[in-house]
């Protein structure tokens, strides 16, 4: 089956696919999942009931966070064809709790062409980023607000390590130490990247990129739901601002695009007319979009069955959940693809028009008339608005905490959503220029100016020109970044100085480091994606050991960053000899053994003209074929970094993670001799590592099962 | 012989217990100067010969024979390189004007050479090159080269080992400081081009081994890897005649050194002798160098 | 301040190596002046890390650490330097570069590196022989190695909690006297040459000497107190 985005970051269960290589510019791929257009799902307790009755599922939002991500990729669907390819028997463990296989029985259904006419065709190998657009979904905006934290916290480095922590485990166990880790540890460490750079529930007031877009309410026509319901939802949606106590100020629901879900059951054909007759009566009346869902059928009875898997992206508490108690839910082939149609029509016929529409609108009340010939001087302007005695748009507006923000009506916030949803539809010429536009005006605001720069950055990296050069990288990217870097420090550093107390201190920064890890695990991730990485790798690896000595991270994140620098070490080839380093192996050094006598010995037999006498000192020093490369690889340095990585590893108990280091680093240690000594560090992790998982290739068995008479077994 | 070295071959490298300082070796204790010493040609040309003998009753190919007394020349070439740059790096100004104290102490009158003669126990030696007092002698600034650790030619040096040697290492390890360091204002460039290393080739160490330059070093027009050192008379094997594929193969020993020479310092190849004779030189022989192919690519890479 | 020193063959195997402790450390714990010991077992490692430095700078004609590391050494901020040849390494001057800035080649010393990279506090510098030979030596600080044994290795939180700008990430960098280790690895070399010119002795063989060692470690005490 053809190897996909979700095969991908699911790769614990896909195992079957851990030998393919890392696909190019997935950073890229999981950067516009992380900044996808957020949905937000409310729902009537009827329908939830009704759901809950059928499919054993919590709510609607519960049902269709499944289906996130790139809509056109139809994961879910794909997922019954490539079992049916598969065979009964699959080779990795079969006691895989999250996704187990079926054998299906009854004909295979293939799943419907997506729109766009890309049949089978998988986001993964896009070269075109506008091709596959993704969307996430989350839970209802009420719910969002009542649990936004107060320091406007990015993301909780302690969640991330309990995560972290879980998912390390749940790979020792389904794993051995033979497994091909390669593709599997590129897959972890983005894992764990996406859940850095993306929450689906933390509302950011310095940038926009989870407030929701469109908002998608539910309604349940079997259960008798009528238009007048729905009206009533509709009022109460745009009041939300007004209703919800705390409703962020940087938040406004006339930005949010309303689409009515009608769910029936298909059995009836009446409600399907219902169904229709009210689209157009919501139409004509409230101006409101809506799209009709089968949810129930008497087919899907008799239907292939799917276990459907988890979402790549959500939120971190989601995942945790998910991780420690885990459910599948089923669902008929055929609901699955008509969700997905619904989905493709969502985001092509509504959502994205929606987008451009208010972008032009934007456009051309905001952007245009600062192009003007006057806008440039700020002198000017000031002249201009104190003769207007105008409203000063561009002061903070306090919240009801007492917090201040730009209010969303601001220019600078709608600017900031100007750039940040031009990213979402991956255009990012417009993005790059509003973003630097509007860095000029934030000067003074120094939180949203680190944001700022940082995404204006990392447009330039997606592709807001067609190529990256070098020069651009010297020149506009990493001023950028170390601006950016250079502002959140000032803002930790004004935040510490002002405050007394250091306890309380230490706190209100930690949310800005958040955004600062962010900051660097994200611009980091993309230089490695660049093509030249003889450039482009140092830039990544001052980030990453920014990341180390300046952002709080548990000791698992940690490990994983320590991991990455090993990884961009191996990845910091001089471009001119990248063709020699695929020829020769893997080793750097060819070792012979040297006898004390300068001549080598062969057998008689051997006809004496075919043999090669190789002189002494040539065995020693190699003949030729290794030496273009030297020097323009740092191999041995990613070998070192492999085994401090190994050692936190040991530190912190993860066996399968130290085997898999101790493997990484054997071809090249293993060639000096370093390997073996004893007094030496790799050979003591060596023996802890057999202390700790003993024989039988380090498989982990599970709680429950006992330990059998003829398995050397340590429980871990 | 007289030996003072112990050495069991076995090792590969001197042992010795910090308390047998009558049987240490000398090893540390020389200095890298020069001292210029004569050898008999004909002892020369003898062990020469005997060398060749030995290898080819031990060979059972020509390739072979090729290979192992190119195998000689190696360990030469090896040990050239660095003595040879170390001695370049030693500017004459300063050792002038510090050679005064220097000479007082006996410590200076010995080198340590590049190819010492064997202990008589094992059969594989290592035969001395001579320097012969060549009338067209070029070099001007280079001294004579070769010496010999173990067997010298000066009385009073013998009688010293013999009778006071116990008395003279505890001294020497005490007092002496046979360390050249302070002579040294920078190290000579390590050479990184091919040019600059034949122009090496081709002068000091040619000097070195002949008391002469080479009589021309010649990079081949047809293929870019091609190098030829021109040597009109042949030293090493003058009385061997010239009239067989057999006679040519004598000349890998020189071809060793060089190709030692250069695969040190980086720069894998291939070197093999023909002959060019012409009118006025009967035995003219080119060493003929050739670079791998990777050698180019990094020189034009690093360029 | 103790010193760890190697000699690394060509097919990156340490043919000698010692540590250089320093004597006149005035505590009387058993590590006096030497590395902590999770230090002492990744020595080797961190040398044999500095080696892919150490072979692009073998090559280039005009060997400046700016040119190899492009701008990330292990554990250094780049944040305020440029990457052009020209400039220096070190933000706080402690070691010159090996830059001969008028371009002239044929002056400069090639065969001493001067410092190559550095560890997290530990410089490590490197020297050049004519066969490849490869002198290398980490350089740690006294100050800290008697205390915690941590501060050496990887514990940042103290120096989050001192950060006050980028030029910080230099701060724990150790103060080397560029001639004096020069003149050192001048003087080992010659007993390299020395060692070479035994007929026994073959190329990356270990040197399992005593007077070579004993040599050295006496060479260690003149120039690297």
């Amino acid at each position: 089956m053809v190897f996909s985005y979700e095969h991908y970051m699911n790769l614990l269960f896909h195992l079957d696919h851990a030998k393919e290589s890392v696909p190019p510019e997935i950073a890229k791929r999981i950067v516009s999942n992380a900044i996808a257009p957020v949905i937000t799902v409310t729902s009537t307790p009827q329908l939830d009931n009704h759901i809950q009755e059928t499919y054993n599922i919590d709510s609607l939002y519960m049902l269709l966070r499944y289906f996130g991500g790139c809509v056109s990729d139809r994961d879910q669907a794909n997922e019954l064809v490539g079992k049916q390819e598969l065979d009964v028997t699959h080779p990795t463990n079969p006691s895989n709790p999250v996704s187990s296989l079926i054998v299906p029985s009854g004909q295979q259904q293939p799943p419907l062409k997506a729109r766009r006419g890309r049949s089978r065709s998988n986001s993964l190998f896009q070269r075109d980023s506008t091709q596959s657009q993704y969307i996430r979904f989350t839970k209802p905006i009420d719910d969002i607000v009542a649990i936004k934290s107060s320091n406007d916290m990015l993301f909780d480095y302690h969640s991330l390590e309990i995560y972290l922590e879980q998912y390390l485990q749940l790979i020792a166990t389904n794993t051995n130490n033979s497994t091909p880790y390669e593709l599997l540890k590129n897959s972890i460490y983005h894992n764990f990247f996406s859940l850095a750079i993306s929450s689906t529930t933390q509302l950011s007031p310095y940038e926009t990129f989870n407030h929701p877009i469109v908002s998608l309410i539910a309604v349940d026509i079997s259960m008798g739901q009528t238009y007048d319901d729905i009206r009533d939802l509709l009022v109460e949606f745009k009041n939300l601002n007004t209703t919800t106590p705390n409703f962020p100020i940087f938040m406004n629901t006339n930005d949010m695009l309303p689409i009515f879900l009608l769910c029936y059951d298909a059995n009836y054909q009446e409600q399907f007319e219902i169904c229709q007759s009210l689209t157009k009566r919501l139409k004509k009346q409230l101006f409101v979009e809506s799209l009709i869902l089968p949810l129930w059928n008497e087919q899907y009875e008799i239907d292939i069955k799917v276990d459907l898997h988890q979402p790549i992206m959500s939120s971190l508490e989601e995942m945790i959940y998910f991780l420690q108690t885990p459910f599948s839910a089923k669902l008929s082939i055929s609901l699955i693809n008509s969700i997905y149609n619904i989905l493709d029509s969502l985001i092509y016929d509504l959502m994205l028009p929606f987008m451009k529409r208010k972008l032009l609108f934007w456009e051309e009340t905001i952007l245009q008339p600062r192009r003007s010939l006057f806008h440039g001087a700020k002198f000017l302007k000031k002249f201009m608005t104190k003769n207007n005695n105008g409203p000063q748009e561009n002061i903070l507006t306090k919240d009801s905490e007492g917090n201040e923000y730009f209010a969303f009506s601001s220019t600078e916030l709608l600017m900031r959503k100007l750039a940040d949803w031009s990213m979402m539809i991956s255009d990012f010429k417009t993005a790059y220029s509003t973003y630097e536009s509007l860095s000029r005006d934030l000067d003074t605001f120094p939180k949203y100016l680190a944001s700022c720069l940082e995404w204006c950055a990392t447009s330039l990296l997606m592709g807001a020109q067609s190529i990256v050069t070098v020069k651009m990288i010297k020149n506009d990217i990493n001023p950028l970044i170390e601006r950016a870097l250079q502002t959140y420090e000032n803002c930790a550093i004004t935040l510490i100085q002002d405050t007394t107390n250091k306890v309380f201190a230490e706190q209100s920064v930690e949310p800005l480091r958040s955004y600062e890890t962010r900051c660097m695990i994200l611009l980091s991730e993309l230089f490695l994606s660049l093509s030249d990485t003889w450039t482009s790798t140092p830039y990544a690896i001052t980030y990453l050991e920014t990341i180390l000595t300046e952002c709080k991270l548990g000791p698992c994140s940690q490990i994983q960053i320590w991991e990455r620098l090993s990884d961009c070490y191996k990845l910091r080839i001089d471009p001119r000899i990248r063709y020699k380093i695929n020829d020769t192996a893997t080793t750097t050094t060819t070792v012979t053994t040297t006898t004390a006598d300068k001549v080598v010995a062969t057998p008689s037999t051997d006809k004496p003209k075919t043999i090669q006498w190789e002189s002494d000192l040539e065995s020693k020093l190699g003949s030729g074929k290794n030496i273009l490369s030297k020097g323009f690889t740092r191999r041995r340095k990613s070998a070192f970094f492999r085994l401090i990585a190994a050692k936190k590893w040991a530190e912190q108990k993860q066996w399968r993670q130290v085997a898999w280091c101790l493997k990484d680093m054997e071809s090249i240690y293993d060639a000096t001799d370093l390997g073996k000594r004893d007094d030496l560090i790799v050979a003591k992790l060596r023996n802890l590592l057999d202390e700790n998982i003993g024989g039988d290739d380090g498989n982990f068995k599970l709680k429950d099962e006992k330990l059998s008479a003829d398995h050397i077994e340590v429980s871990s | 012989m007289t030996q003072k070295t112990l050495i069991t071959p076995a090792e590969n490298s001197t042992t010795i217990t910090q308390m047998d300082t009558s049987r240490s070796s000398r090893l540390y204790t020389e200095s890298l100067m020069f001292k210029k010493d004569n050898v008999s040609l004909s002892a020369m040309t003898f062990l020469y010969q005997e060398m060749i003998s030995y290898l080819h009753q031990s060979s059972t190919t020509m390739a072979e024979f090729e290979k192992k007394l190119s195998n000689y020349g190696e360990s030469i070439g090896l040990r050239l390189l660095e003595l040879l740059n170390f001695r370049a790096s030693l500017s004459p100004k300063s050792f002038i004007d510090s050679s005064s104290s220097a000479t007082t102490t006996t410590a200076t009158t010995t080198t340590t050479s590049n190819i010492t003669t064997t202990s008589a126990t094992t059969g594989t030696g290592t035969a001395k090159i001579i320097s012969e007092n060549r009338t067209r002698s070029k070099s001007t600034t280079s001294k004579l080269a070769n010496d010999t650790r173990t067997s010298s030619n000066s009385a009073l040096r013998d009688h010293n080992t013999h009778h006071h040697h116990h008395h003279h290492t505890l001294e020497r390890e005490k007092n002496l400081d046979v360390s050249l360091c302070k002579y040294i204002t920078k190290m000579r460039r390590r050479d990184l081009k091919i040019l600059d290393i034949l122009q090496f080739i081709h002068g000091t160490l040619w000097s070195y081994l002949f008391n002469h330059v080479s009589d021309d070093l010649v990079k081949s027009s047809e293929r870019a890897n091609e190098y030829m050192i021109i040597d009109n008379s042949p030293v090493l094997t003058q009385f061997i005649p010239n009239n067989n594929n057999a006679s040519l193969s004598c000349n890998y020993f020189v071809c060793g050194i060089i190709k030692g020479f250069l695969l040190s310092a980086g720069f894998p190849c291939s070197v093999n002798p023909h002959t060019m004779s012409t009118d006025e030189f009967d035995e003219r022989l080119v060493y003929l160098i050739q670079f791998d192919q990777e050698v180019l690519e990094r020189e034009a890479l690093r360029a | 301040m103790p010193q760890y020193f190697a000699i690394i063959g060509t097919q990156d195997n340490p043919i000698y190596e010692a540590e250089f402790t320093n004597p006149t450390s005035k505590n009387a714990s058993s590590n006096e002046g030497g590395f902590p010991n999770d230090l002492k077992e990744l020595n080797p490692f961190i040398l044999h890390a500095a080696l892919d430095v150490i072979e692009d700078l073998q090559w280039q004609p005009n060997p400046t650490v700016n040119n190899a590391n492009g701008g990330g050494g292990i554990g250094i901020g780049y944040f305020n330097s440029n990457t052009s040849s020209n400039s220096s390494l070190n933000s706080t001057g402690f070691l010159k570069s090996r830059t001969s800035l008028g371009g002239n080649n044929s002056a400069s010393d090639n065969c001493y590196l001067g410092k190559v990279d550095h560890f997290y506090g530990l410089s490590i510098t490197a020297y050049l022989t004519y066969n490849g030979m490869k002198f290398v030596m980490i350089h740690g600080d006294a100050s800290k190695s008697n205390t915690n044994e941590k501060d050496i290795t990887f514990n940042y939180n103290e120096e989050i909690n001192s950060k006050t700008s980028n030029g910080n990430r230099n701060k724990a960098m150790v103060p080397l006297d560029d001639n004096a280790i020069r003149s050192f690895y001048q003087e080992v070399h010659e007993l390299y040459i020395k060692a070479l010119m035994n007929p026994f002795y073959n190329l990356n063989d270990p040197i399992n000497d005593s007077s070579f060692d004993m040599r050295v470690r006496r060479l260690a005490k003149k120039y690297i107190t």
